[in-house]
């Protein structure tokens, strides 16, 4: 083998680099992140919409969308898992899958027991408790994109649930909450995490 | 100067190299992904994780999941330092050494 040329060293350095920092983000998971932030930006916009716009079929319609979410989420996550395995890895996918168990029956049980009688205050608290969540999980995998979601759609719930009506309080959840899912999981995408 | 490394040099297994020295040591790369991830066919892939494999540089597992087979790759201790040494020289040549 010739030795390679100054140009040939630095061109087989930059493949080096161009390929260990694509792995590091598949490792990462930018493009499950991505596309699981995606698609409850999608839902909580559908999910909104439908409580704005059809009130007496909307919990049926919710509690649906919402079960379709999780399943969804699931299948990306244990998809995602056939593809690069580490004892280290499964064992952070099973805390993180035990910590949102948890966070969900907080979520749901927490306004039911403070006997919280309105229910957009119930909503607001249940959806405040899941962007807590987001913070949590953003300072514990030091994942700032989460951190900024919690604060923003926490920031955002608050706000609209102490000033506007309920049906505009509906209407913001969907286009706030749900186009700042989106949002946070185009800019995963675009390579901002 | 520190020597190259003839066998991790071809562009391929330079490729496969980096992309499994990038993972944490418990980790191992799907045979699939790394094929999607590298764009090379599944015979190129095959034949050059074979070498590698030869070499001492890498393992592959094969196994079931969900029934369905499935090829694991993961680097060894060896290979980790081979390319450690080898990208040590190409900075070493990059530099004038």
């Amino acid at each position: 083998m010739s030795t390679p040329t100054p140009e040939e060293a630095r061109q087989a350095l930059a493949d080096i680099d161009v390929i260990s920092r694509q792995v590091r983000q598949a490792v990462r998971g930018d493009g499950l992140v991505s596309n699981i932030l995606m698609l409850w930006g999608v839902l909580w916009m559908l999910i909104f919409m439908c409580g704005y716009l059809a009130p007496p079929r909307a919990v049926q319609i919710i509690w649906g969308l919402n079960g379709l979410g999780v399943m969804a989420t699931a299948f990306l996550m244990a998809r995602r898992g056939k593809q690069v395995r580490s004892a280290s890895g499964s064992k952070i996918g099973m805390q993180l899958a035990f910590f949102w168990a948890v966070v969900m029956v907080y979520a749901i049980a927490l306004p039911f027991l403070l006997g919280l009688s309105s229910w957009p205050t119930r909503l607001a608290l249940m959806l405040s408790v899941v962007m807590l969540g987001y913070v949590i999980q953003g300072i514990w995998t030091k994942d700032k994109i989460f951190i900024v979601l919690g604060l923003f759609i926490t920031a955002a719930i608050l706000i609209c649930h102490a000033w506007l009506t309920v049906p505009a309080f509906l209407l913001a959840l969907g286009l706030l909450g749900g186009g700042g899912l989106l949002a946070g999981g185009l800019a995963v995408r675009l390579g901002w995490r | 100067m520190a020597d190259l490394n003839e066998l991790i040099h071809q562009p391929v297994r330079l490729r496969i190299m980096s992309a499994l020295a990038s993972l944490a040591s418990d980790a191992q790369v799907d045979f699939t992904y790394l094929k999607k991830l590298l764009e090379v066919t599944d015979g190129n892939l095959g034949t050059h994780l074979l070498k590698l494999e030869e070499a001492g540089y890498l393992t592959q597992e094969k196994t079931f999941v969900d029934r369905k087979p499935r090829t694991y790759i993961r680097i060894t201790k060896v290979g980790r330092q081979a390319f450690k040494k080898h990208v040590a020289a190409l900075k070493e040549i990059l530099n004038g050494g």
